[in-house]
């Protein structure tokens, strides 16, 4: 077994709150909402118009990029993964000269469907109407949809759909010459991504992997896709307090954007350089359902096995873990599969174990939201505080744990334990303890 | 009229075209700058910059037809080396010249 052990020395986001861990940690401990009403386009016929945007337009991110150029082949979700990337690699005072590019990695999860923003959408919609002939009663000729687009889309544009761009482009600016990989594993990806991470560091084919994930799908095919399958709170009446994750009273999650970014560090490099450490990663597991595609398998196998895997990693009993950060999206049953999953694994400890769901603030960041999770537990460890699962008001049988309902709370935390899931039946598992 | 753009109003056309896609400022916008060395662009950015000339200018560039405009028989790597600010104006005004004889 090896020896080596894994740190975290920098951190990095852009949240619904804005940019900047600063903003992050001071709206998670105050228990704030990032709900708003879209207005980047038209809801207005949607069953859905609210979620948590960054607060910031296209303009003010792109000013917040060093490598103007790049921005050309950068989605939003790209944009959110470089600018958290600078502020974690600042953050861990990492100086990518004295070290073996070769040693240094990139691991992000994201979605990468960057290519249909909202401008890009606007614009083949724009490029339909054009192709529309006038000459026929106004009958559109797909031909003709498909040779606009090719005549009038700059050729950069289908390099913002691959999902890699993200990874390649903090590559370029940190000289990260070491694995870069990319994991789309819809809501796990990022979970995975530093999971994945933890283990090349641990495994000894890296020494710092730059790791974690960013997503955006508040353009209208994510807000279309996600209402097609039913699972986001329709309540507009009341956006504000619509996230209420384990909540009687939830109808589907929040969607959110933006990215978390953390610097992982081998611990006796980050101690030979006399890098700050926020705590250390100890554990991973990933698992599968094979099972259903969105149905959660009898006795939640999936997760209750990724959660167990993760503890055996860890080398720690049930009974070590001081805080879950809940994937708890405000489905009907997620939350209840997972209140019953984290009673099969934690047993007698569930009752007094605190549970809470960050996404009753940010929202659901999709393939960011392991990652963005993830550095909620690590400023959780680092303030000693429990952040809360707000819009709590109702309870319900099927979720009877401790969520941290409304207010932050302080605790002494060792120990925290991360819970990530997504469609296609996957399940993340990650264990962070408090700095060595 | 495109097709009556003198050297020099190609040049101030290309210059804006240049700093959108290579975000740089004028002053580095000289003829003799190379397009990859002296203006940082890479390939990318040649796809980007003809798609914004074609557009502007109204022409329809293309690769082969610029490798030819640079010199005899050479490739596609050597535009890297050979393509300068002034060769790309020299390129965009034979593209409206053949453009205007076809009209």
């Amino acid at each position: 077994m090896s020896d080596r052990r894994v740190v975290i020395t920098g951190l990095g986001s852009v949240t619904p709150f804005g940019v900047g861990v600063g903003r992050f940690r001071d709206s998670l401990f105050q228990g704030h909402s990032a709900a708003s009403l879209i207005t980047s386009f038209d809801t207005s016929r949607l069953p859905t118009r609210f979620a948590a945007s960054v607060p910031l337009d296209e303009a003010a991110l792109d000013s917040m990029v060093q490598n103007q150029k790049s921005l050309k082949t950068m989605s939003r979700a790209a944009k959110f993964a470089v600018i958290a990337a600078d502020e974690a690699v600042k953050n861990s005072g990492l100086d990518g000269s004295e070290m073996d590019p070769y040693r240094l990695g990139v691991s992000i999860g994201t979605g990468g469907l960057g290519f249909w923003d909202v401008e890009h959408s606007n614009r083949m919609f724009e490029l339909i109407v054009e192709s529309l002939d006038g000459g026929n009663g106004l009958k559109l000729d797909s031909s003709k949809v498909w040779q606009n687009t090719l005549e009038k889309t700059n050729p950069l544009t289908p390099l913002k759909a691959l999902p890699n761009m993200l990874a390649a482009h903090i590559a370029i600016n940190t000289n990260a010459r070491g694995n870069c990989q990319t994991i789309a594993t819809a809501c796990t990806s990022s979970a995975q991504a530093i999971g994945e991470a933890y283990r090349q560091i641990k495994a000894g084919v890296a020494d710092v992997m730059i790791s974690g994930g960013a997503d955006s799908m508040i353009h209208p095919y994510g807000i279309v896709g996600f209402s097609a399958l039913g699972v986001m709170s329709k309540n507009n009446g009341e956006f504000r307090t619509a996230a209420r994750p384990f909540d009687r009273r939830r109808d589907g999650f929040m969607l959110g954007e933006g990215a978390a970014i953390l610097v992982l560090e081998e611990l006796e490099r980050c101690k030979q350089r006399g890098g700050t450490v926020y705590g250390e990663v100890i554990g991973y597991a990933s698992t599968c359902d094979a099972f259903r595609l969105t149905d959660e398998p009898p006795e939640a196998w999936g997760c209750v096995a990724a959660m167990k895997m993760a503890l055996t990693d860890a080398r720690l009993n049930p009974g070590s873990v001081d805080y879950i950060n809940a994937h708890g999206t405000g489905t009907v049953m997620n939350d209840k599969t997972e209140t019953f999953a984290i009673k099969s694994v934690f047993r007698e400890k569930a009752p007094s174990l605190p549970v809470s769901s960050t996404k009753s603030m940010i929202g659901h960041l999709v393939a960011a939201a392991g990652a963005v999770e993830f550095a909620a537990c690590v400023l959780a460890m680092t303030d000693q505080t429990l952040p809360p699962t707000i819009n709590y008001e109702s309870p319900d049988e099927a979720c009877d744990l401790d969520y941290v309902p409304n207010q932050a709370r302080k605790a002494r935390l060792n120990v925290v334990l991360s819970n990530s899931f997504g469609f296609g039946g996957q399940n993340a598992c990650l264990i962070l303890r408090k700095a060595p | 009229m495109e097709n009556l753009l003198s050297e020099e109003e190609i040049f101030a056309k290309l210059s804006v075209i240049l700093q959108e896609a290579l975000r740089i400022g004028t002053t580095k916008i000289r003829p003799e700058a190379r397009v990859f060395d002296d203006l940082g662009a890479e390939s990318l950015d040649l796809l980007d910059i003809r798609f914004r000339v074609d557009e502007s200018f109204g022409v329809k560039t293309s690769d082969e037809d610029l490798i030819r405009s640079l010199g005899e028989g050479l490739t596609a790597e050597d535009i890297q080396e050979k393509l300068t600010v002034r060769s790309l104006v020299l390129y965009i005004q034979n593209c409206l010249q053949e453009k205007s004889q076809i009209l």
